[in-house]
């Protein structure tokens, strides 16, 4: 993408419906990194987490990135506050008027109210930068043990306690979204930073980065990151070695990234999305991602009214308030949870693929079971299906074949504690 | 530990704060989802109860806690009609 500073294309942004104004002209990959969590089984455990830091960012410098995390919602944030910032931003910037028509974002997105944001400098995206402060470490007091002031020469009678967290919440796991329309691509004002034409991933090319931070500053989901040590900024890298096949277990075939093949609450699924010449998401319908997304329609981008038709897809916890799950996901989370609480036959078999293998599955085949009982869940008739359902790689094949009726061992007392 | 007290005024500070409006239909459907995530996996009622009174899930155990033994069974129990019977405890 290259594009002429102060010059706006206009693009097409389906997840907002309607067109909006970037600061390049519109090219697309081929394909494009994508994945969906299931964030009704995320248990915060951050071995995703644990398995980037040590991949990627150990190293002198690194100590504050996390290019993977997991906040807790409402409450923890990474940096902190990250998003009621921006949306506060740009409440003050188009106030009263952010909303949704239905399925279109009325609103502005963070490139159209960078224009009429008041303000010294004018910016290509609409953002802030984080401080020190904010980046220091992620979740924030989320386990940190809290009790009174201490007094000098006396010890606290009662002691310190965990904050309990009294009402709903959920964790929210995030990396780099790898966004169709990115921000920090938008910003830099050294075009150092680009989008892979044959997966979509979004890079930062470290020998033209200067560290001028207008990324970081851009990035509405805050996932640039400066590096002191080098002076430049890095990010997540969608793991691309494992994507281009380079890790010897897939032989040259796709491997999903670590973040996601360390999962064990198997909420992730990653694939590599088919990117029509028009931007669009090419029609794949077996396609574990487009499935989800394009026909269930069960997961749903984070924040899309910010504008940069994020490509991390969430299904939305279905416990939590429904006025918070919209701010973040968008119309569709009504739909979204309807359809995950009461899932049909194929989605339940869809939802069987979660993790069943580090490679990515381009494609999906339901063999039908026999039928094991008939309820009803809500009013409505549900049964229950042992389908057989198939993935194959990107060389169509067979990659991994599981049931929805899935064997239940528990492991004996005795050895509980055996590994 | 943080150096000032908390203002539950302030809503940048959004930690370990209570948030209003938590009704019992919530609660319950909360509790549902816990019930029906685990139930999915396999586990059976026995385990869900012992799952909602290990101190160690703190959700489940916040409800268990508020609402008591009788409101956790019949969360499980429709929890089980949804998913039932395919595996004992």
């Amino acid at each position: 993408m290259a594009g002429e500073k102060g010059v706006m294309s206009q693009v097409f942004n389906w997840q907002i419906n309607r067109k909006m104004e970037y600061p390049h002209e519109e090219h697309h990959p081929d394909r494009q990194f994508a994945f969906v969590f299931n964030l009704n089984r995320c248990i915060g455990c951050q071995t995703c987490t644990m398995a980037c830091k040590s991949t990627w960012t150990f190293s002198k410098g690194q100590e504050y990135m996390w290019w993977n995390n997991v906040e807790t919602k409402p409450y923890g944030g990474y940096p902190q506050f990250w998003d009621v910032k921006l949306l506060k931003l740009l409440e003050e910037t188009n106030p009263g008027a952010q909303k949704w028509k239905g399925d279109v974002f009325d609103g502005k997105t963070i490139f159209e109210a960078a224009k009429t944001k008041a303000g010294a400098e004018p910016q290509r995206v609409l953002g802030y930068l984080p401080t020190d402060e904010e980046w220091r470490f992620p979740n924030i007091y989320e386990d940190t043990a809290v009790g009174p002031k201490g007094k000098e020469g006396s010890y606290v009678d009662d002691g310190t306690s965990l904050p309990e967290h009294k009402t709903w919440f959920f964790y929210l796991a995030r990396l780099c979204n790898h966004c169709t329309y990115p921000a920090c691509l938008a910003a830099c004002p050294r075009n150092a930073i680009y989008k892979r034409p044959e997966d979509g991933i979004v890079l930062v090319d470290q020998s033209r980065c200067r560290g001028y931070r207008k990324c970081v500053e851009a990035c509405p989901y805050k996932k640039a990151m400066y590096r002191p040590s080098t002076r430049v900024t890095e990010k997540c890298i969608g793991c691309y070695p494992r994507i281009e096949g380079k890790d010897p277990e897939t032989q040259g075939r796709p491997m999903e990234t670590r973040c996601m093949a360390a999962c064990i609450g198997q909420i992730r699924l990653q694939g590599l999305v088919q990117i029509a010449s028009d931007g669009q998401w090419a029609e794949d319908r077996y396609n574990p991602i487009y499935y989800l997304v394009k026909v269930a329609k069960v997961a749903l981008p984070l924040y899309p009214q910010f504008g940069t038709e994020p490509n991390g897809y969430y299904i939305p916890p279905r416990w939590v308030s429904r006025d918070f799950l919209k701010q973040m996901f968008g119309p569709g989370v009504d739909h979204a949870i309807e359809a995950y609480r009461n899932p049909d036959r194929e989605l339940l078999a869809v939802l069987q693929m979660f993790r069943k293998t580090n490679q990515i599955i381009f494609r999906y085949q339901i063999e039908p079971g026999p039928k094991i009982y008939e309820t009803e869940i809500q009013g409505k008739p549900f049964a229950l299906y042992d389908d057989t359902i198939n993935g194959f790689d990107r060389d169509g094949r067979k990659i991994v074949s599981t049931k929805v009726e899935e064997p239940f061992y528990v492991r004996p007392d005795i050895h509980q504690n055996s590994i | 530990m943080p150096k000032h007290e908390m203002d539950p005024e302030d809503p940048m500070e959004m930690v370990g704060i209570e948030l209003p409006a938590q009704s019992e239909a919530e609660v319950r459907d909360m509790a549902l989802c816990f019930a029906e995530e685990f139930a999915r996996d396999g586990w059976g009622e026995d385990a869900l109860l012992n799952l909602f009174r290990n101190p160690l899930y703190v959700g489940p155990y916040r409800v268990w806690k508020q609402k008591g033994d009788a409101f956790v069974r019949s969360v499980i129990e429709e929890a089980g009609a949804k998913w039932r019977g395919r595996r004992a405890s």
